[in-house]
């Protein structure tokens, strides 16, 4: 069999990661990725094959043989023939895309993580600095496993009455509301989660809840309440305390510097 | 050469300019102090700071880089008695006189636009940094008149007299160094005005102490010291009043101070690198003549060189100073990396693709030009995969909200995607910018070897050998990488990110060791044909100039803007018109403009350079520039 | 000067000029508009050709300068907010910079952007989109200007709502937004710039600044109801089912595990009161299918012989969106066009208006054929309906009606109706020319149909019953929980309502 040309086999590839991504990752492995994430690694891979076809001449001219010759030789007069419905018929589809009017809520334009604020308070009490306040039983782990089991006992007891009907009974942001919410519930057993945040930043997050956010990274549309208004200050830390003990991660701190 | 009058009279003019605005400062700034803010004309003080700053930063890069890679060279040439390495520190220390008068003129724009529009800010940081400014004049002397001696004493010490020069060539980059750290403590100074307790002066521990038991009347003397190490962050301000309490050198030696300056020197070694092949590759894309090709040719790889040797230590350094951040202040730290600038560092992921695609890109064109070099192409495809798909992982946000719909968000269960989200995370993309580092080294090991045909007798045992450390290395980074979605944040940025880090930097010290030992005796099958590269890779090499120089200005932005709303954090605020974070676009917008201002500027010194020796051929004097090729045997 | 040498220097200068309309965001342009052909497109188009017909060192600034765009690109292609902006001064002698604040504004402090959109191509947003409202403004409302149009809009949105959206839009000079007046007229000087003319004029508040304060104060509680006992009844009464209220917890775990519970998701009640007056509270808890916020109104509608039911996600003149889930939890959302709709049987020609048909089909007595039209107007005795051009005016007594029958065996007979129902012995129909009697113990059931007609009956997915389940201490207590809900937190609010104003 002759071996297709480097054009083709550039193509194949082209073409070939695109279902990759679209169908194989986005739909067999995994959920489904969003159009602008594959754009982007289209892109990239464009550029690869850019940068493989165009670092020696030959390459670069053995990739341009077929379109030269598409364009002028008689042989090719059926490929030339096919090129001149397909090339506009996919602008046309391009063009349709784009107008066809689809029933779809932008995305949100908020950040990633909202900023926090520099001083921790509940209520109208300064608790301390974001950087400094540490959960105040977390010492128990180590001096009195007795306590902290009571104290994580309570967390979830705090969490099942309040916060599992839209993060979920396995915390993994799966609530019964959650399908209902934009943005979804936070899902604490992303790895992503709590190993990234001070214990402060979460209790800044419980206890001011959507109306809390600041400023900067406007609109928010969370629907987290403010739980400082029901739950006590030991209640939120205990509830801390349990997410990290059931999903086995831990809260990041800021040891002492090396 | 001829010391030209006129050019001398016009470079000390603008120097003195910039030394008496700067003299007059601190003076200026206080008789003004009644106006807390004036507005800069149409386009606004914090538009016209920005400008300047940043312009009179790129030069000061550049007349701080350019003379490192001048002297790096100097030294080789010397060394291995190449002329053409002699030659080329001359051309680019001759370039630096023009950019000097420069950023001289910046500076003085820039002091100038400062006490006009931020006169209460200036004085408050002339009051702590007052003798510092003075120091600053003094060092820019000391620069200043070593430039000249170095650049003009270049014919006359060639010889007997070279060690003294090559001397000269360092003591103008301590010079050089010394400006950047003194001007980095006030810009790190505003961003982060603490540090930490086991350097703070005697003075500022008693008032630190005494603000404590004030606050707290349940503490002691004995009580208040619970907990304080040498590491406790101090910060360097009356708490309640804003007071400066500290000494100078408090204030000098703030957290980031450290971190910033490191970041920065190696930085300007990158940055020297570039802006030295871009010339070389502007040269080589006008020259003429084959002699002249195959010479910008050469100056292009070198430069490209010494900036491939300055990025690699780069993400690490980065990646030190932004840890320090988080641990100054876990607020700016979130701002930084996971919110209001976190797309900023999508862009940096973009433009550091960039650089290693075309750094890996030109090193394989060049080897176009040598003989024997083809058997090394077969590999090609492999690598570009392999960087492909780290820079994606690099690339790929962690939170999607921004760029997804409502119906893609909700197919993703979130705003994370399930598996591709992870690629968000710090430990992957540290483990994809380890192998990206590997898979540079690796390209750059093929060219080396590309030709030559080792000799020693256990060169198949050698091998064996580089490849499985290479191999193993790999392997180590990526489970590394894997073991740092378990472990606690603390864990893996204290341990396992530092350990990744010294694998990769230890597996190339190893390989090259070993590398040079093989092919010490080595036969040349093939030479290099310096000139007979493709203009596409001269192209590349512009791309990466443009590309660094455009990073640096967005990462300046990124380290001024985290102090968001204030002048100095947490203790004056910035209450003018322009006290807003941007657009993100609206930031890369003016750092844009910024970068054509810069090029606009160095393309006009280039030419100024191109005709005067254009100027010097016509009237028969022998060209300078135009080295013979000698070939690399 | 050759021609060529002139194609060069002329896409040299449109290089050079696009790259400051892109970076500056230019609007307008003599060789071309940003609604031809983007900027990023021309500057596109200039590059290729000066690389194409450019050498050496032209061939060079274009690459550098192409270089720098991609990066300022890329950054464009990030949605990213910016944080507040104050204005203290409008110079109006450059209205184009107003307009910029104006944008500013839009996309930050007002928030304005969370909802509508500037951009036809972008996927509709919860609030009409404002492309060329600037033009488009002049032409809603006969005898109003664009400026005055939109002015009113701003202050007192409610007065005049576009086809197929609700009343969602806040009075955004009240708090929480309050904009100030400098910022409202910045803004109106970037809706003007869109597709109009700015308009420098200055004007007048149609509203009085004075009395507002702040939220709470915006809405002093009428009622002398407990708002704690409101707040139980809240909870009680199972509102909190749906509706989300930033403060309190939703019920306890056994009731809402329900494998088969459907939320179907209500208006977040959170700030209900910074934005409606007390009436509005009352008719929505008394008769909740009187105003439908737009994009939560529940329907059912048949359209080539499939039944949508779920909630009417958006609608206008010639289709809506009606999203649905099924029973997997997929929710899919469908345009149906008003055409499409199935004709339903209509048995009582009362009310037709408020049961939501829109056309009407119907056989007057003295005619053979039927009339199709678009329902105009109705009273007790004659409905009008729009055929073709024509306005038509019938009886809806005096019309010819058809009835089906249905037998035990399941054969379906319909016919021109004559006499009987299902209460008498027999039914008497014309079938096919030849009447015919059916012995009502052979039928299982029989329909009289008057009409048919294509219907959009959009209900509230509230209960109807709430005036039967609350008493009207409840009520009361209902409403003045209701009021203090303003988006102020529960702390702020009693030193609101204190004898200091707030700040």
């Amino acid at each position: 069999m002759k071996r297709p040309s480097l054009f083709t086999i550039c193509l194949i590839i082209l073409v070939g990661s695109w279902i990759f991504l679209k169908f194989v990752v986005g739909g067999i492995i995994s959920v489904p990725i969003p159009g602008s994430v594959i754009a982007m690694y289209m892109g990239l891979i464009i550029i690869a094959i850019l940068v493989h076809i165009s670092v020696e001449d030959s390459l670069f001219r053995e990739f341009r043989r077929p379109i030269l010759e598409t364009l002028v030789e008689d042989k090719r007069r059926l490929h030339r023939r096919v090129l001149v419905v397909l090339i506009p018929l996919l602008l046309l589809g391009y063009t349709y895309s784009i107008i066809a009017q689809r029933a779809n809520p932008p995305g949100s334009p908020r950040d990633a993580h909202p900023s926090p604020p520099l001083e921790l308070t509940y209520k109208d009490e300064v608790i301390g600095t974001m950087q400094d306040v540490v959960n105040p039983f977390r010492h128990y782990e180590k001096d009195d496993p007795e306590a902290f089991k009571a104290h994580v006992e309570n967390g979830k007891r705090v969490y099942h009455q309040n916060c599992f009907y839209c993060h979920g009974d396995h915390l993994d942001g799966q609530g019964h509301f959650a399908p209902y919410l934009q943005p979804l519930p936070a899902n604490f057993q992303d790895p992503g989660i709590i190993p990234n945040f001070q214990e402060s930043f979460f209790f800044w997050r419980i206890a001011k809840g959507g109306p809390g956010l600041p400023a900067a990274g406007t609109p928010w549309d969370s629907a987290m309440p403010i739980w400082e208004n029901t739950l006590t200050k030991d209640e939120i830390w205990d509830v801390i305390l349990f997410l990290s003990d059931y999903t086995g991660y831990q809260f990041r701190t800021f040891g002492e510097a090396h | 050469m001829k010391i030209s009058k006129k050019r001398l009279y016009l470079i000390l003019g603008c120097v003195l300019v910039f030394y008496a605005v700067l003299a007059i400062a601190p003076a200026f700034a206080q008789d003004v102090t009644e106006a807390e803010y004036r507005a800069f004309p149409k386009i606004g003080s914090r538009n016209a700071a920005w400008i300047a700053a940043q312009l009179h930063l790129l030069f000061g890069s550049f007349i701080l880089g350019v003379p490192m890679f001048a002297v790096i060279i100097e030294f080789i040439g010397w060394k291995t008695k190449d002329e053409r390495y002699d030659r080329m520190a001359q051309e680019f220390i001759k370039l630096c006189m023009g950019a000097f008068s420069t950023t001289a003129l910046l500076g003085g724009v820039l002091v100038f636009i400062l006490i006009w529009c931020y006169p209460k800010v200036m004085s408050k940081l002339s009051g702590i940094f007052g003798p510092t400014m003075i120091f600053y004049v003094v060092l820019f002397f000391g620069e200043t008149f070593t430039l000249y001696l170095y650049s003009y004493g270049w014919d006359k010490m060639q010889g007997r007299h070279k060690g003294w020069h090559l001397f000269l060539g360092v003591l103008l980059n301590v010079w050089g160094t010394a400006i950047m750290f003194v001007s980095n403590s006030w810009l790190s100074y505003q961003t982060s005005p603490a540090t930490q307790y086991g350097v703070l002066s005697e003075g500022r521990r008693k008032s630190w102490i005494e603000e404590k038991l004030a606050a707290d009347p349940s503490l002691t003397p004995e009580t208040a010291m619970e907990g304080v190490t040498s590491h406790t962050m101090v910060p360097l301000h009356n708490e309640t009043t804003g007071e400066f309490m500290g000494t100078l050198w408090d204030a000098v030696n703030n957290f980031t101070w450290m971190p910033v300056n490191i970041h920065r020197l190696v930085g300007n070694i990158a940055f020297g690198g570039s802006i030295v092949a871009a010339y070389a590759a502007f040269r080589f894309l006008v020259a003429k003549t084959k002699e002249d090709k195959a010479h910008y040719d050469w100056m292009g790889y070198t430069g490209n060189f010494i900036a491939l040797c300055g990025l690699i230590p780069l993400p690490f350094l980065g990646y030190w100073l932004g840890r320090e951040i988080y641990m100054f202040n876990n607020t700016m730290g979130i701002n930084m990396m996971g919110s209001l600038f976190s797309w900023l560092f999508i862009i940096q992921a973009v433009m550091i693709g960039v650089l290693f695609i075309g750094a890996n890109y030109y090193l394989w064109s060049g080897m176009g030009r040598i003989q024997g070099a083809e058997i090394y192409a077969r590999y090609r495809p492999y690598m570009i995969t392999v960087i492909i798909i780290c820079v994606a992982i690099w690339m790929t946000p962690r939170t999607l909200s921004k760029i997804s719909t409502a119906s893609e968000l909700s197919a993703m269960g979130g705003a994370n995607h399930p598996h591709l989200g992870l690629f968000g995370l710090m430990t992957a993309k540290n483990t994809a910018v380890n192998i990206i580092i590997l898979t540079t080294f690796l390209s750059f090991l093929f060219y080396r070897r590309s030709g030559k045909t080792p000799t020693a007798s256990w060169q198949k045992v050698g091998n064996i050998a580089i490849s499985s450390i290479l191999f193993f290395a790999t392997i180590s980074i990526v489970v590394i990488g894997i073991v740092g979605f378990t472990v606690p944040t603390d864990l893996r940025v204290n341990v396992l990110t530092p350990y990744q880090v010294l694998v990769a930097l230890a597996v190339m010290a190893v390989v090259t060791v070993v590398d040079i030992f093989m092919y010490r005796k080595a036969t040349t099958s093939g030479t290099i044909n310096w000139g007979e590269m493709t203009d596409r890779s001269q192209y590349v090499l512009i791309l990466i100039a443009i590309t660094f120089t455009s990073l640096m200005g967005l990462m300046g932005y990124a380290r001024s803007g985290l102090r968001e709303a204030w002048h100095i954090f947490g203790v004056m605020q910035d209450t003018s018109a322009d006290a807003f974070t941007p657009l993100l676009s609206e930031a890369v917008n003016m750092v844009a403009i910024i970068m054509v201002a810069f090029f606009a500027l160095v393309g006009f010194i280039f030419w100024l350079g191109l005709w005067g020796e254009k100027k010097k051929q016509a009237s028969g004097a022998p060209a300078e520039a135009a080295v013979a090729a000698e070939g690399d045997d | 000067m050759s021609r060529n040498t002139l194609i060069k220097i002329v896409s040299l200068i449109l290089m050079v000029v696009s790259f400051i309309a892109y970076i500056a965001g230019a609007s307008a342009f003599p060789i071309a508009s940003e609604n031809l052909l983007p900027w990023s497109v021309w500057f596109l188009i200039a590059v290729i050709v000066n690389i194409v017909l450019w050498t050496s060192v032209m061939r060079l600034l274009t690459f550098s300068l192409a270089v720098i765009w991609f990066y300022a690109f890329v950054a464009g292609l990030v949605p990213e907010s910016s944080t507040a902006v104050n204005l203290t001064e409008l110079d109006w002698s450059d209205p184009d910079a107003v307009a910029e604040q104006g944008a500013l504004v839009f996309n930050g402090k007002g928030q304005c952007a969370a909802c509508h959109t500037v951009d036809t191509t972008a996927p509709p947003g919860r609030c009409p989109d404002l492309t060329d409202i600037g033009v488009n403004a002049a032409t809603r409302v006969p005898g109003m200007d664009a400026k005055a149009y939109l002015i009113e809009s701003m202050y007192q949105p409610a007065n005049y709502l576009v086809a197929g959206y609700g009343k969602i839009m806040p009075e955004v000079w009240k708090a929480p937004i309050a904009l100030s007046k400098l910022e409202i007229e910045a803004v109106i000087a970037y809706l003007q710039s869109q597709g109009g003319e700015i308009d420098p004029t200055p004007f007048d508040e149609p509203i009085d600044r004075a009395d507002i304060g702040t939220a709470a104060e915006a809405l002093p509680p009428l009622l002398t109801g407990d708002p704690e006992l409101g707040k139980k009844v809240f909870v009680d009464a199972a509102c909190i089912t749906c509706h989300a209220v930033q403060g309190i917890e939703s019920p306890a775990a056994g009731e809402t595990t329900n494998e088969d519970f459907e939320v179907v998701t209500a208006p977040d009640l959170s700030e209900i009161a910074a934005f409606n007056d007390m009436r509005y509270l009352e008719e929505s808890i008394l008769l909740p299918g009187a105003q439908i916020v737009s994009g939560y109104g529940a329907v059912t509608v048949r359209a080539k012989g499939t039944t949508f039911q779920g909630t009417l996600v958006s609608q206008d003149e010639e289709k809506i969106v009606v999203r649905t889930k099924t029973a997997d939890g997929v929710e899919e959302e469908h345009t149906i066009l008003l055409s499409e709709l199935d004709d339903e049987p209509i048995e009582e020609l009362t009310d037709l208006e408020a049961k939501g048909y829109l056309t009407l089909t119907l056989t007057p007595a003295d005619a053979d054929a039927p009339v199709t039209g678009q329902l105009v107007s109705e009273t007790d005795e004659i409905v009008t309906l729009k055929v073709g051009d024509e306005a038509r005016t019938l009886s809806k007594t005096d019309v010819k009606s058809l009835m089906t029958v249905v037998t035990f065996d399941g054969d379906e007979i319909v016919g021109e109706y004559v006499s009987g129902t299902m209460d008498d012995e027999e039914i008497v129909l014309i079938v096919d020319g030849s009447e015919e009697i059916f012995d009502t113990f052979d039928l299982e059931e029989a329909t009289l149909t008057l009409a048919s007609g294509k219907r959009l009956h959009v209900t509230s997915p509230m209960p109807e019953n709430f005036p039967i389940l609350l008493s009207v201490a409840d009520l009361t207590n209902l409403l003045s929980f209701l009021s203090t809900l303003t988006g102020a937190t529960a702390e702020a609010a009693p030193e609101e309502t204190g004898d200091t104003p707030a700040e």
